[in-house]
């Protein structure tokens, strides 16, 4: 039997390490801003994160109940690369420039990526203020008797 | 020793006295009880209902259901399993083993929790021994 003491822990947690996958994406994209080649030998491609919802509820939940089968929350399922074409840039003596001396440089906006990394950072935030809250949802719910 | 043999046995009053021999009124009650019984017993059967015997167990007997001891302990035991859990969960953190530092916040969160609840049983348990030994007699 597992205890389920504090109401929502469950997405909740779910959701920050989501959003922590999210920004390491953000991060691998802001560090490979002038990566010309990756490893495939390829320009790098700027990727993002798809977030999949995951839930098994039954027919109908009795409130304060514990359903065992319950369980909910967010997943990251896939990793996927922009295809939008990038810049290119004449530089006939770079080593990975093409027959016509140009070098396609990556899809990635810095600060494009800037704003993502504030919308991670704030829903990464905003996770965290839900399990505070329902943290002292359960305290409160404990002082009843006091 | 000599004044109490002088005494007349029991046995022997008794048959003296037809009037204090022992479970006679007793068992002249059984006696017009079964009477009654038996009719009562034929005329519900002519009903086709039976009746049902006097359970003679002592109420300990048939008390077979887990006891509240039990039953807190398996809530200690979830509680401990809480605890257990985030300290594995802090401590694969602290080795590098695991890089969710939000896991090992919210278990330890979670184990909190579940330990003020633990205590709050307790003290109330401990209040209501108290109060019953207060009680006045």
């Amino acid at each position: 039997m597992t205890m389920n003491l504090i109401p929502g822990i469950e997405s909740t947690g779910s959701a920050l390490s989501a959003e922590k996958i999210r920004l390491e994406i953000i991060a691998q994209n802001i560090a490979n801003s002038n990566t010309t080649q990756d490893a495939s030998g390829e320009v790098y491609k700027r990727k993002e994160v798809a977030f999949e919802e995951y839930i098994k509820t039954p027919e109908r939940r009795i409130p304060g109940y514990v359903d065992e089968n319950l369980y909910q929350g967010v997943r990251v399922t896939d990793v996927y690369d922009d295809q939008t074409p990038g810049r290119m840039i004449f530089n006939p003596g770079h080593p990975h420039a093409n027959d016509d001396g140009m070098v396609e440089m990556p899809n990635v906006d810095v600060s494009r990526e800037m704003i993502d990394l504030i919308s991670a950072s704030r829903a990464y935030e905003a996770n965290l203020t839900v399990v505070k809250t329902s943290r002292r949802m359960a305290q409160q719910a404990m002082s009843i008797g006091k | 020793m000599n004044e109490i043999s002088s005494l007349p046995s029991l046995s022997d009053l008794l048959t003296q006295n037809p009037n204090l021999q022992a479970n006679t009124q007793l068992d002249r009650f059984i006696k017009s009880n079964e009477m009654g019984m038996g009719g009562i017993s034929e005329s519900q059967r002519s009903n086709g209902v039976d009746l049902v015997p006097i359970d003679k167990t002592t109420p300990t007997d048939r008390v077979t259901a887990p006891g509240f001891s039990q039953m807190f302990e398996s809530f200690i035991k979830g509680v401990d399993q809480k605890k257990k859990i985030s300290a594995k969960e802090t401590q694969d953190l602290i080795l590098g083993r695991s890089d969710n530092i939000h896991e090992a916040v919210v278990k330890s969160q979670e184990a909190g929790v579940a330990f003020n609840l633990m205590i709050e049983v307790r003290n109330k348990l401990v209040d209501s021994y108290k109060e019953l030994m207060r009680m006045q007699v």
